[in-house]
């Protein structure tokens, strides 16, 4: 017989290779942080620059030419870009840029939102529309609508301009001291003019309540053991409402846009764990102390919606996240056997502007198999 | 001598054909098991194991019964090799046994190497939404997340098989120190005092609050581990707190030195230097049925240092091989506005190809060669028949005439 040669070596050296494969080690790396699903940041986009590096999908890239005493702000929680301007007096105007769903036919409704915002009536949709002028933006042609009311208890004008694009719906909006914006139209329509708009996403990335869709928007597929994986109620979002990704042990996700540039998350989450500790998880986020049970109990006010029995939860704090002051309205409700969360958070002035909204959202819930 | 011994042993024929036998064996029942074990676990039980335990319905202890996967395939494998190296010798009449040899080498190592490297991890995404990463559903990491970046948060991923094992973790990313005081490999959690539950010895965030009971390990397909630990984190000034981790657990925060972390224990996540952006999904059923005929997701792949931004459509038995990875179509959401795809890096993904290749090839040049040599046998057999035919005619021929 041969002695062992070369290849017994050879077959020994790569089952060690292969023995030592799986061995593991602590990982350090840096990752952009995560963003809304439709509020996707133009974080280094400047006139005709290149797009942001980072790993998130290309943002459309906006090119303007900068009006005089302008001043560049970056970009905000929904806008691609935003700008504000100052004078000698002390009168401020903002400028912003935000790209929603697209919104082409619900003009009417548009301007209502925008007068809403401003503390103005409601139109009847045939006046809403009068209220249109058209526009150039870009190389396209668009409508333009001002508005002014009151708004923190101060005078406030907008103007916005909007852009129906198959992507999306651009609004261009200047809105602050009405003596100012009146003086910052003219820069504010040769801004607009200026306006170049490269690699805008796909059509699909509008969210689906933006896109005039009726129907249940709800999260998916749930991780093991988290948001549980029952079948979905059906519910109808407010319009103003933009989908976002449902994280761990959540169903779905919105953000609800508030007043003045704020904002509230809208979470919908069905994971076990009882009440009393979702409820308290949600005070520990606002930095509250922990309470007992009983007082927990106490604090909650029963709501009649959807369901077998359902506690609402309004509280106030400091974001455990950011410490910011940031406002927290809850609401539990039973049903069969299960439990569903509902969470308004987010900046003061954005939960009470949306709080009705999201009450009315919760009782308008459908649970499957509901009688 | 021992080692000589051992030679005979892995070269020997028997082995072969016993380690078939043991192989068709091990196929049979290991199929007919994931009926009640469901392909999850009977694969891990049948196949990715040295032996195969069996004991008695709640007892406490099993005995081995039967070799297991890579010990039938591995002795396989040795066999093969082994054979190689001691008895053939190249030769040009046997080129088509070697390839068939080697194709069968190829085809067991390939396996061996995706058991070893091949990762498999799922990308969930809603319309309008974009990843640079996939997450896997089975193996899990505690995650320290610095979030005091303005534009990045800064990763620790630890393994779960570190906090496994307990003890002390550092860092040089982190301003503490880990300790893992508890660790669960499958946790259910409460809210509330509940028979069989304890409280996890939590001094800090919301394993204050919880109460938790140890469960079996799961391995069903269907179902998962939910691990849960608890974790110490000490400062130069001393300890900080316990924290309770899970991924049943939101991230939880803690601040030092202005320094603001979150830690969770979480499906492992792999980054990419691309991202994937799920402009549509489309669920197609047979007309007047809930029947799926097809279902894709149209997606955008961006990829920034090399500038790539294209649209790729993936959709059943059509993935998208990107990067050394496959993104297959796996599941989508229940309203069909989001899709999951599952991910396989798996470097060795190519073997299975070339060595069926290869053991074709070796059987095509093998027979053929028999089939040339047989073919010529008969053609030289039949010519000596038909000259002995000739021959024998014409002796017959003139002896009758002689007659």
């Amino acid at each position: 017989m041969k002695r062992p040669g070369r290849g017994w070596g050879t077959l020994a050296g790569l089952l060690l290779a292969a023995a030592g494969c799986q061995r593991e080690e602590i990982q350090v790396y840096r990752v952009p942080k995560p963003v809304p699903v439709d509020a996707a940041p133009m974080a280094g986009v400047a006139n005709g620059a290149p797009g942001a590096p980072g790993m998130e999908r290309p943002v459309p890239q906006l090119g303007w030419q900068l009006p005089k005493d302008w001043q560049e702000a970056g970009h905000g929680e929904f806008s691609l870009a935003s700008f504000n301007v100052q004078d000698a007096k002390g009168r401020k105007a903002d400028i912003s840029v935000t790209q929603l769903g697209n919104l082409a036919g619900k003009d009417a409704l548009l301007v209502n939102m925008w007068r809403e915002q401003a503390g103005a009536p409601a139109l009847s949709d045939a006046e809403a529309v009068k209220q249109m002028q058209p526009v150039t933006v870009g190389a396209e042609s668009g409508n333009l609508f001002e508005v002014s009311g009151q708004r923190e208890g101060a005078a406030v004008k907008i103007i916005t301009a909007m852009v129906h694009r198959p992507e999306g719906s651009w609004f261009y909006k200047l809105a602050g001291e009405p003596t100012l914006v009146d003086e910052q139209k003219p820069a504010f329509l040769d801004f607009l003019k200026s306006i170049q708009i490269r690699n805008a996403p796909a059509a699909a990335a509008a969210p689906p309540m933006m896109a005039g869709g009726a129907g249940p928007m709800a999260g998916g597929a749930p991780m093991a053991g988290g948001g549980g994986g029952g079948p979905l109620p059906e519910w109808q979002p407010p319009a103003n409402w933009q989908t976002a990704p449902p994280g761990q042990m959540l169903r779905a996700n919105f953000v609800a846009p508030g007043p003045g540039g704020t904002s509230a998350d809208v979470n919908i989450g069905s994971a076990g764990g009882g009440a009393l500790l979702n409820l308290a998880r949600w005070r520990r986020q606002l930095s509250l102390p922990a309470v007992t049970d009983a007082e927990l109990q106490a604090a909650l006010q029963p709501l009649a919606a959807g369901g077998d029995k359902a506690l609402l939860l309004d509280i106030s704090g400091t974001n455990a996240l950011n410490q910011k002051p940031a406002r927290l309205v809850g609401v539990m409700v039973s049903h069969g056997g299960e439990d569903w969360y509902y969470k308004l958070m987010g900046d003061g002035p954005a939960v009470e502007a949306e709080k009705a909204a999201f009450l009315q959202f919760v009782k308008g819930v459908k649970y499957p198999h509901a009688p | 001598m021992l080692l000589n011994r051992l030679i005979k042993f892995f070269c020997s024929l028997r082995l072969t054909v016993a380690c078939l036998c043991l192989g068709l064996v091990l196929v049979f029942v290991g199929t007919l098991a994931q009926v009640d074990l469901g392909l999850y676990k009977a694969q891990n039980e049948f196949f990715r194991s040295f032996l195969i335990y069996w004991g008695p319905k709640g007892a406490g202890w099993k005995i081995p019964v039967f070799p297991g996967g890579y010990l039938v395939g591995g002795l396989l494998l040795a066999n093969l090799v082994a054979a190689h190296i001691q008895r053939f010798k190249f030769e040009g009449k046997k080129i088509g046994l070697w390839m068939i040899h080697f194709g069968l080498i190829m085809m067991l190592l390939g396996q061996l190497l995706t058991d070893l490297l091949a990762v498999e991890s799922g990308m969930r995404l809603r319309i309008g939404e974009t990843k640079n990463y996939s997450e896997s559903d089975r193996v899990y990491e505690l995650a320290v997340v610095d979030t005091s970046g303005k534009d990045q948060d800064q990763v620790v991923s630890i393994p779960e098989s570190m906090v496994a094992r307990g003890g002390e973790i550092r860092s040089a990313a982190l301003p503490f120190a880990l300790k893992v005081t508890k660790y669960f490999p499958n946790a259910s959690l409460r809210g509330q005092k509940t028979d069989g539950f304890v409280q996890p010895d939590a001094t800090q965030g919301a394993g204050k609050e919880l109460w938790l009971k140890e469960m079996p390990k799961v391995t069903v397909m269907e179902e998962r581990d939910l691990p849960s630990a608890v974790i110490e984190l000490s400062s130069p000034k001393g300890s900080l707190g316990r924290w309770l981790v899970s991924p049943a657990l939101e991230p939880q925060v803690v601040t030092i030195d202005q320094r603001v972390f979150e830690i969770g224990l979480r499906g492992r996540r792999y980054y990419k230097p691309f991202s994937v952006h799920l402009d549509n999904f489309n669920h197609g059923t047979y007309k007047g049925t809930e029947i799926a005929m097809d279902y894709s997701s149209m997606v955008h792949l961006h990829r920034p240092d090399t500038g790539e931004d294209r649209s790729v459509r993936i959709y059943m038995n059509n993935p998208l091989r990107y990067d050394g990875e496959t993104f297959y179509q796996a599941s989508f959401d229940r309203d069909d506005k989001g899709t999951t795809l599952q991910v396989v890096h798996n470097p060795s993904w190519l073997t299975p190809y070339f060595a069926c290749g290869l053991v074709g090839v070796g059987m095509l040049v093998q027979f053929g060669m028999h089939l040339i040599g047989f073919i010529k046998k008969r053609s030289v057999g039949s010519t000596t028949a038909i000259a002995v035919a000739a021959k024998a005619a014409a002796t017959g021929k003139l002896a009758r005439k002689a007659s």
